[in-house]
């Protein structure tokens, strides 16, 4: 098990991202993996409204996955037998007993979760926004890697960006501007301006790690499309390093402010 | 005599049939194969019909058709006046489409593969099938996402086509097979986008977005 593994999640205040904001729409349900001591498994939702919540994966009924789920106005609903959960968790609505004043009791086990800066974010502890990053990203996409998250950090502080937009590609040495204990920002030097890629973690277990990528506000589509395809190439690479980076992972023993 | 169509209700290349029929608002007779646990489809009677023992065949008059892709192909062709589900006016879109089409058929041999394992017993190599799924779905998530940048909700523009029809069943059945769509944002929005067309149809598996049914209406 990688030495910064527990870190991540058992910190209080340790807010995980989950989920770019435009990857979750009105009325969209997902699930959501985080690993830990104890891995968290969740479900989370936005509601009518645009209020996102995240609870523990299972219905307190019968266990049922919640993410198989789906919203009804300001409730998710489980698919199993419809009962339904409001963002603070407690239950609202039994179809079965539809007369019947759900008890406090029915509840499913909430965690904090923020709408923030263009990412959804998710917290075991505190619900305090004043900790979330202000980097004022687009989102661009997530992805996943076959990789544990030192290794990714150590790869991305060697890359190069595409920072033009004509068919000979250009491409740019990039600088890690910011590193957090959740995010990384890289900066690019092209003609106009400087490129910003925001690159928020998510642990899925050790060696498995979900990327949450924002870009510079309002790049044009096509520098979009190379931004994509670079994180395509980085997966690959950093998929396909092989033992060099096995023991990178082993001896590393580097922590993040 | 219409349309016939040799069909068994758990098969998502089937489903591909019945969706696109019920797209195009066509009517059909529906002949039903007991797939499983019959195994009429590898049975003398059904390899008259189709020596390759496959579901579904579409029937039309003297046609009869056995390839999933090649029966949305014909159905497009004949009976979609609007020329939007299978443009062959335009090489670049046929060309897309093809590929898409061929693309479909990885889908069923991984993703449709590892559901036949964990859902019938089928007796394969899961991990292999359930690997090639998760290369085939990272190209279709890739290409989607690029198609979003682009302002386009489908496969090969702003409106769906054939090549949307065939990969969506076994992209969607995928967790039937245990290939989740946690790792897939752009699929996840692809797959409601299709749900969202006006005349979708269910299939075991396949629901229709509970945001547009009833609320009591179950």
């Amino acid at each position: 098990m990688n030495a910064d593994h527990s870190e991540f999640v058992e910190g209080p205040d340790g807010w995980i991202p989950v989920a770019l904001s435009v990857d979750l729409p009105e009325a969209g349900v997902m699930r959501a993996v985080i690993a830990g001591a104890q891995p968290l498994d969740l479900v989370v939702w936005r509601s009518r409204s645009g209020q996102v919540s995240a609870f523990d994966n299972r219905c307190p009924h019968r266990g049922m996955r919640l993410s198989f789920g789906f919203v009804r106005g300001e409730r998710l609903s489980c698919i199993y037998h419809g009962w339904q959960y409001g963002e603070d968790g407690g239950c609202r609505h039994i179809p079965a007993h539809p007369d019947m004043t759900p008890p406090t009791s029915i509840c499913a086990n909430t965690y904090a979760c923020q709408d923030h800066d263009g990412v959804v974010w998710v917290s075991k502890g505190a619900d305090n926004s004043d900790d979330l990053p202000n980097f004022g990203g687009q989102g661009l996409r997530s992805l996943s890697v076959e990789r544990g998250e030192t290794v990714l950090r150590k790869l991305l502080a060697e890359t190069h960006l595409p920072v033009s937009l004509t068919s000979d590609m250009q491409m740019a040495e990039a600088a890690i501007a910011t590193q957090t204990r959740t995010s990384l920002v890289l900066e690019a030097r092209s003609d106009a301006k400087n490129l910003r890629l925001m690159v928020h973690f998510q642990k899925i277990t050790p060696d498995r790690t979900m990327l949450h990528v924002q870009t510079s506000p309002e790049l044009p589509a096509e520098l979009r499309i190379s931004l994509s395809r670079w994180a395509e190439r980085f997966r690959w690479s950093a998929e396909n390093l092989g033992t060099m980076i096995n023991s990178w992972d082993a001896t590393s023993q580097e922590t993040h402010p | 005599m219409g349309l016939q169509l040799y069909d068994y209700v758990l098969s998502g290349s089937a489903y591909k049939a019945r969706l696109f029929m019920a797209l195009l608002g066509l009517d059909y007779q529906s002949v039903s194969i007991d797939f499983h646990p019959g195994g009429e489809h590898k049975k003398s009677d059904f390899l008259q019909i189709n020596p390759a023992g496959t579901l579904p065949v579409l029937v039309d008059g003297d046609l009869t058709l056995c390839d999933t892709q090649a029966i949305l192909a014909y159905l497009a062709h004949k009976f979609d006046t609007t020329n939007q589900w299978y443009p062959t006016n335009d090489p670049v879109a046929t060309g897309r489409i093809l590929q898409w089409l061929a693309f479909a058929g990885r889908l069923t041999d991984t993703a449709g593969a590892a559901r036949l394992h964990d859902m019938l017993g089928r007796s394969l190599d899961i991990d292999a099938a359930r690997k090639g799924a998760h290369k085939a779905l990272r190209e279709l998530e890739a290409h989607l996402t690029e198609q979003g940048f682009r302002g386009h909700a489908f496969l090969i523009g702003s409106k769906p086509t054939i090549a949307d029809i065939a990969c969506f069943p076994y992209t969607a059945l995928a967790p039937d097979g245990g290939i989740e769509h946690d790792d897939y944002p752009a699929i996840r929005k692809w797959l409601i986008a299709i749900r969202r067309l006006p005349g979708f149809i269910e299939m075991p598996g396949i629901h229709r977005l509970h945001d547009m049914r009833d609320e009591d209406g179950g």
